[in-house]
């Protein structure tokens, strides 16, 4: 066999087995993560950093489609008023649905046994 | 600590296990192996979510067309038929409530009977709501009359079309129960589709009434 081909057969082992290995590793991380996440400190990290994350991006709340940003400010204090409570109408049940869901995901975080 | 008659349905299938068919199942669903019972009744709960917040999307197009400034709207008076209506599909929720416990309390015959007049309640409802659009219709009013009457013919075709779809499951439940879930499971995600559709009427009929 050539020296050549030597070579190719070899970088080839050798690249897989690299990836391979990065997979196994990342799998493990995975897990010792999703493992960490479900200890009290990583639950409070989990929502500490989305909390943080939420607060951070208050620039991005205030952003909204200029044409909106008109009509609404064209329509007055009845208008905007009106507004505020259509969007309470559709917020308030969508939160009480996500929090639910997540409490009852919390409730059944572990398989029936 | 009382079970309450979810738990006590669920658990009667095998405690969420493995569709186990239960005593009054006669046979019948004899369910899905490998498919915990329970996991119907938590698809219902999405299900039932995914419905609020169809009907709630259409309240908050509502609100602002009606609350708007220089708006067109022209507010309508309800039907008084509706009154009745809502009367139905409330005895309704309580026949289908009391074929659940006969159901619980093994009283087979019974439970078939309640769950009869539900559905024949239930057609009384939808036919109700027919009633009222002619009444509408013989006043003048159709969907494109004004925003007014286009939310009634809305609102009130988008809940009768799911009571449609709960008289449905309510035949199949009674003449021809699935395969995949247990009779008793059937009951119970069917009993809160239901009990759900009422209140959510109830919810509409006052915001037809009280905010017109």
């Amino acid at each position: 066999m050539k020296i050549e081909e030597l070579f190719a057969q070899n970088f080839v082992r050798h690249s897989v087995d690299f990836v391979l290995e990065l997979r196994r590793e990342f799998i493990l991380r995975k897990c010792q993560f999703l493992q960490f996440l479900r200890t009290k400190t990583g639950l409070r990290g989990a929502f500490l950093a989305v909390f943080c994350t939420l607060a951070g991006a208050s620039g991005a709340a205030a952003q909204s489609c200029a044409m909106c940003y008109q009509n609404a400010a064209a329509s007055g204090a009845q208008g905007g008023a009106t507004l505020r409570h259509a969007i309470l109408v559709l917020l308030l049940p969508a939160i009480t649905l996500f929090v639910g869901i997540l409490g009852l995901v919390y409730r059944r975080r572990n398989p029936v046994r | 600590m009382q079970a309450s008659p979810v738990t006590e349905l669920l658990e009667r299938d095998g405690g969420g296990g493995f569709g186990q068919s239960g005593p009054l199942g006669g046979g019948e669903g004899s369910g899905n192996p490998g498919v915990p019972q329970r996991a119907y009744v938590t698809g219902m709960i999405l299900a039932l979510g995914g419905i609020l917040m169809f009907f709630m999307a259409l309240v908050s197009a509502w609100v602002v067309r009606k609350g708007f400034p220089n708006s067109d709207w022209q507010p309508i008076t309800p039907p008084r038929i509706l009154w009745l209506n809502s009367l139905i599909l409330i005895v309704s929720s309580v026949t289908l409530s009391r074929s659940r416990r006969c159901l619980v309390a093994r009283r087979d015959e019974q439970s078939r009977h309640w769950w009869g007049i539900t559905t024949i309640l239930g057609v009384f409802f939808l036919a109700g709501q027919l009633l009222a659009w002619r009444q509408l219709a013989v006043a003048g009013l159709f969907l494109a009359t004004n925003p007014s009457s286009s939310f009634f013919y809305v609102f009130t075709s988008a809940h009768g079309l799911h009571i449609l779809g709960g008289i449905a499951a309510l035949l199949v439940v009674a003449v021809r129960p699935p395969q995949r879930l247990t009779r008793q499971t059937a009951t119970t995600v069917v009993a809160m589709y239901w009990h759900f559709l009422c209140v959510l009427w109830l919810g509409i009929f006052a915001l037809l009434w009280l905010g017109k």
